[in-house]
């Protein structure tokens, strides 16, 4: 099967190459060596590699001193606090916080926007049951031409006792 | 005041002969026993623990970080926080496991408090570090570092990328570098799932070999012109 660039290329970053089979990287330096595209990703590649295996193997030389012990022990003798890790939650609410607190902002916005256009659309309806605007006959002979007025209020008007009218 | 001295003398060699006894008792004990004794708030058995430990952990912290002093203060972390959470050990693995994880999650939050640069330039290389990675690239990967003088250049140079990269990248390198292909043992010093270690793993080494892709190329054109 040939190999295009793209899939060379992936193939360089889905390995280890200090800990690759030999068969997989001839494959890639077959194809590397008439590209050289991919070969410019796997001299990169095998100098990573190269620099990540120095950096190992210099942490095996790291030794600790010998007051390594003693400078633990004091610290724990003297009592001093150790500092709190970072847990999942803490990196978790420093991620989240400010989405969560401009959504949370954002709802309460939307919630008093929403209480105020319901009391703008009751607000009629209320002043005319105390006001009484319109005579039951007027709304019986349609001299209002029905325009300014909803069902509502036509039907509340029609049922209401007439003596409340004359008050 | 002759005998006022010689009293204190003799009480100080009394407690460090005490002491070294302790030190030799703990010596012997399995990990269970030292755990036990530790929990009892028995400090010369933790100190035990960190005589014990310590070369393991320097390794560990020593993958994360170059410097020593920032190696011996990722080591300290660890044993302090040990020291606080090993109620916490069932004792399923070895100590030594445990404390390797311990000193895992540790380096992996000093490097996420760590500033990190956005990109590195070719005009940050100094001559030297030029020149070897010319000598890299012309080789085409060739070119092995074997010297100390190589080795001081290379290390300086990933430790100049590493602060590039984000440091969950940096972890994912290093952990797939020393446990190979073993996506399990990488996922569980760093607690993510096997597929995040894979994706991360992927990432990081695009992320890796791009920026030495354009050093070494902004190295080649430099001697060009």
């Amino acid at each position: 099967m040939v190999l295009n660039c793209n899939e060379i290329k992936t193939r360089i970053d889905s390995i280890s190459l200090n800990h690759a089979s030999e068969e997989v990287v001839q494959e890639i330096r077959i194809h590397a060596h008439q590209c050289q595209g991919c070969r410019e990703a796997l001299t990169a590649a095998t100098l990573s590699a190269q620099l990540l295996r120095v950096r190992i193997e210099e942490a095996e030389a790291m030794h600790p001193s010998p007051f390594f012990e003693s400078l633990v022990m004091n610290v724990i003798k003297a009592g001093k606090v150790v500092s709190t890790p970072i847990n999942a939650f803490t990196r978790w609410w420093e991620a989240t916080s400010s989405i969560l607190a401009f959504s949370a902002s954002i709802s309460v916005i939307l919630i008093v926007v929403a209480l105020m256009t319901t009391k703008t659309d009751d607000a009629p309806l209320a002043s005319s049951t105390s006001s009484n605007l319109y005579p039951t006959e007027a709304v019986i002979l349609d001299q209002n031409g029905g325009r300014d007025m909803t069902n509502e209020q036509v039907l509340q008007v029609v049922y209401t006792p007439r003596y409340e009218e004359k008050k | 005041m002759t005998q006022v001295g010689g009293t204190s003398s003799l009480r100080h060699s009394d407690f460090v002969a005490e002491e070294e006894c302790l030190n030799k008792s703990n010596e012997n004990l399995s990990e269970s026993e030292l755990v036990n004794l530790c929990l009892t708030g028995d400090e010369s058995a933790f100190g035990e623990v960190v005589r014990r430990y310590s070369p393991r952990v320097f390794k560990v912290c020593g993958r994360f970080f170059r410097r020593y002093s920032l190696v011996e203060e990722a080591a300290q972390e660890t044993f302090l926080r040990a020291y606080t959470q090993l109620k916490n050990f069932e004792g399923r693995g070895s100590l030594e496991g445990w404390m390797t994880r311990i000193a895992s999650t540790t380096c992996i939050n000093i490097l996420r408090t760590q500033k990190r640069q956005s990109e590195m330039l070719i005009s940050e290389l100094s001559e030297q570090e030029a020149s070897w990675l010319e000598d890299f690239v012309l080789s085409r990967g060739g070119k092995q570092v074997s010297s100390n003088e190589d080795r001081f250049i290379a290390s300086d140079l990933v430790d100049r990328i590493f602060a590039t990269l984000p440091a969950d990248d940096v972890t994912v390198l290093l952990m797939t570098e020393i446990y190979g292909s073993s996506l399990r043992e990488t996922a569980e010093a760093t607690g993510w799932t096997e597929s995040k270690v894979k994706v991360k793993a992927f990432r990081a080494r695009k992320k890796m070999r791009e920026a030495l892709e354009k050093l070494s190329q902004g190295v080649t054109r430099k001697e060009d012109r």
